[in-house]
């Protein structure tokens, strides 16, 4: 499928979603998800299962909470707490909730101001940051902030 | 998790034969079941996450316990 095509597909659940605030980056792998994918693993899935079948930082509550999730990413030094601006010299994740409070997805910032994302099972994309905001994760809860690694602009 | 998933997880050990076929041919994601309905865990704790090693671990556990044939 094409990506414009694909972009017209998820749009009931993604409004904002265009070909020209979005693009992909890679196909579906079912390998990880998208919060080990913002953790900038690619070899597991995160995820505080209760019946402990995906990995999830061991000295972490395992439960589906934001401060949970925060302190997931805190372990990989996502500990300062910012709003969305690229900052030279800080690599940024995203972390949303739905209206309840329990977390659905995250993102990672990359250096042009752009932020990947697995996209569920669809595909891999990088995105304005405002382009997949609606229904389907909820909002942003929290920004986290840890100094830049070096970092490929791919995301990967 | 999603009601035809818990259904399926009702449907107990009558299940597994399905859900360990499926999971050789499309690799779903039927950990959480296959755990919940066997009370057993073949996945060992280093290889959590590592979709590939929980898979073949599960569809190993399958054949060990003749329930590969569906």
């Amino acid at each position: 499928m094409k990506f414009d095509d694909l972009v017209r597909a998820m749009q009931p659940k993604f409004p904002q979603l265009t070909a020209a605030n979005s693009r992909p980056t890679s196909p579906y792998d079912e390998g990880y998800n998208c919060i080990a994918w913002a953790a900038d693993d690619t070899d597991r899935w995160w995820e505080p299962d209760p019946l402990f079948q995906q990995y999830w930082p061991p000295s972490v509550p395992r439960e589906y909470t934001l401060d949970a999730f925060v302190r997931a990413y805190g372990l990989q030094g996502y500990i300062e707490r910012c709003n969305a601006t690229v900052e030279m010299g800080k690599q940024k994740v995203a972390i949303y909730t739905a209206s309840s409070g329990k977390p659905t997805h995250a993102a990672r910032q990359l250096p042009d101001g752009w932020w990947a994302r697995k996209l569920g099972r669809e595909i891999d994309i990088e995105h304005e940051f405002e382009a997949l905001d609606g229904p389907m994760y909820g909002t942003v809860a929290v920004i986290l902030a840890r100094p830049a690694k070096q970092h490929s602009m791919s995301g990967k | 998790m999603h009601p035809a998933y818990q259904a399926i997880i009702g449907m107990g050990a009558a299940a597994l034969p399905m859900i360990l076929e499926d999971l050789r041919q499309n690799s779903g994601h039927w950990y959480w079941a296959l755990k919940a309905i066997s009370n057993e865990d073949p996945v060992v704790p280093g290889d959590r996450g590592s979709i590939k090693k929980m898979r073949n671990a599960w569809l190993q556990w399958g054949e060990t316990k003749g329930l590969d044939r569906a």
